[in-house]
């Protein structure tokens, strides 16, 4: 399997990109650009973008799909139902996408914004703005922010520690390590 | 950018939760022949310059040359580095947490979206490296040197640091929240590009 991450300047946010071994059909997360170094890492490990993940549709996780779109016929899976006047499937919670030899499970995970979901996929969680390392992602009001707590605590704390967490800003973690020192996560 | 991402499998010993090693059914502390793995992981380490989906849990290396090695996708869970070289080195994706180092050398390294979370650091440096969206929440440091590196949006959360020195280092977006620094240098560095909310 190839795994990438790329930083995207606009929003400091993180791209991550799943491919088979040998190239074929991949599956970008949160496309917050698109650029020419992410065109040549795509191309030069010959991938053909198929599947777009939304975290959520801040515009620093979908900025780049527009253009994503323009070369590859890929489809978008997030939970609203449009982004940017494209049509999406819809994911909810427990749903289960079989992504080329990919197999993601979707956990709704609301409070950072209401439409926030978690992606896991084996060891790996990508958890957008829910779960950052050290902290939680922001959140609009206190309303939201129970969302939040409810979101980690009922969903993503009850995973085991051995998880991955990459998520949309800033550097990946380990679910052990956040449960140990994330402050945002013990004041909850 | 590039890297195949590690596989990981539990320790074969039923009583163990640890990984298993890269060529290897059980975690280091498992093997009946530690010296042979030992020399094993060594000889891939000497004729690899690059080094994606490695794992090893509860390694014990030291005295070791991995000068101009780039690994991708590795994890390195729980290991002890001794006088370990480690200048020039790339680092992609790769996770080192509840590691030790002691006087290990990452000088002139490209450390990037990694994680040292939980990591014992002594006696190390990481000078005059390029130290980006990397993870050392929860470190312990004594004695070690970061200075003239990068460390765009990385994180020193909740870390305890005594006689570190950030000399001239690019601070941006760096977070040092809940930090315990005692007899830590930050001179010539844009301290005010650096989160210190909560430091002790």
């Amino acid at each position: 399997m190839y795994f990438f991450s790329h930083f995207s300047s606009k929003g400091f946010a993180n791209i991550y990109i799943l491919g088979p071994d040998g190239g074929g059909d991949a599956v970008i997360i949160d496309p917050g650009i698109f650029d020419i170094p992410l065109l040549q890492l795509i191309e030069d490990n010959n991938l053909y973008i198929r599947h777009i993940l939304v975290t959520h549709s801040h515009e620093t996780h979908t900025l780049g799909i527009k253009t994503i779109l323009k070369i590859y016929d890929a489809e978008i899976y997030c939970y609203r139902r449009n982004i940017m006047d494209f049509e999406v499937n819809k994911v909810r919670d427990f749903t289960k996408l079989q992504l080329g030899e990919f197999d993601f499970e979707v956990i709704e995970t609301p409070g950072h914004s209401g439409d926030s979901v978690t992606y896991k996929y084996g060891s790996f969680l990508f958890t957008g703005d829910t779960l950052l390392a050290g902290s939680v992602g922001p959140t609009s009001d206190d309303f939201s922010k129970k969302l939040l707590q409810n979101s980690i605590n009922d969903k993503l704390i009850k995973l085991d520690g051995g998880f991955f967490v990459f998520p949309g800003h800033g550097p990946p973690s380990r679910l052990e390590i956040e449960k140990k020192l994330n402050k945002d996560l013990q004041d909850y | 950018m590039i890297g195949n991402m590690f596989s990981i499998k539990s320790c074969a010993n039923p009583d163990c939760r640890n990984y298993a090693c890269t060529m290897a059914d059980v975690c280091f502390d498992h093997m009946e022949n530690q010296d042979e793995y030992l020399r094993k992981i060594k000889d891939f380490f000497a004729s690899n310059k690059k080094i994606s989906n490695i794992v090893l849990s509860g390694v014990v290396l030291s005295d070791i040359d991995l000068r101009s090695r780039e690994f991708y996708g590795c994890q390195f869970y729980s290991c002890q580095f001794t006088k370990v070289d480690f200048r020039n080195t790339v680092f992609k994706l790769v996770f080192l947490d509840f590691s030790r180092f002691l006087e290990c050398d990452f000088s002139t390294s490209n450390l990037n979206d990694s994680s040292f979370a939980c990591t014992h650091i002594e006696s190390s440096t990481f000078k005059d490296s390029e130290i980006k969206r990397c993870n050392f929440n929860g470190m312990t440091s004594v004695d070690s040197v970061f200075n003239d590196s990068d460390l765009y949006l990385s994180t020193f959360i909740a870390t305890n640091q005594t006689r570190c020195d950030f000399v001239d280092c690019n601070l941006k977006r760096t977070s040092f929240a809940r930090a315990k620094l005692d007899t830590v240098s930050f001179q010539y560095s844009n301290i005010e590009e650096a989160y210190f909310e909560g430091e002790q």
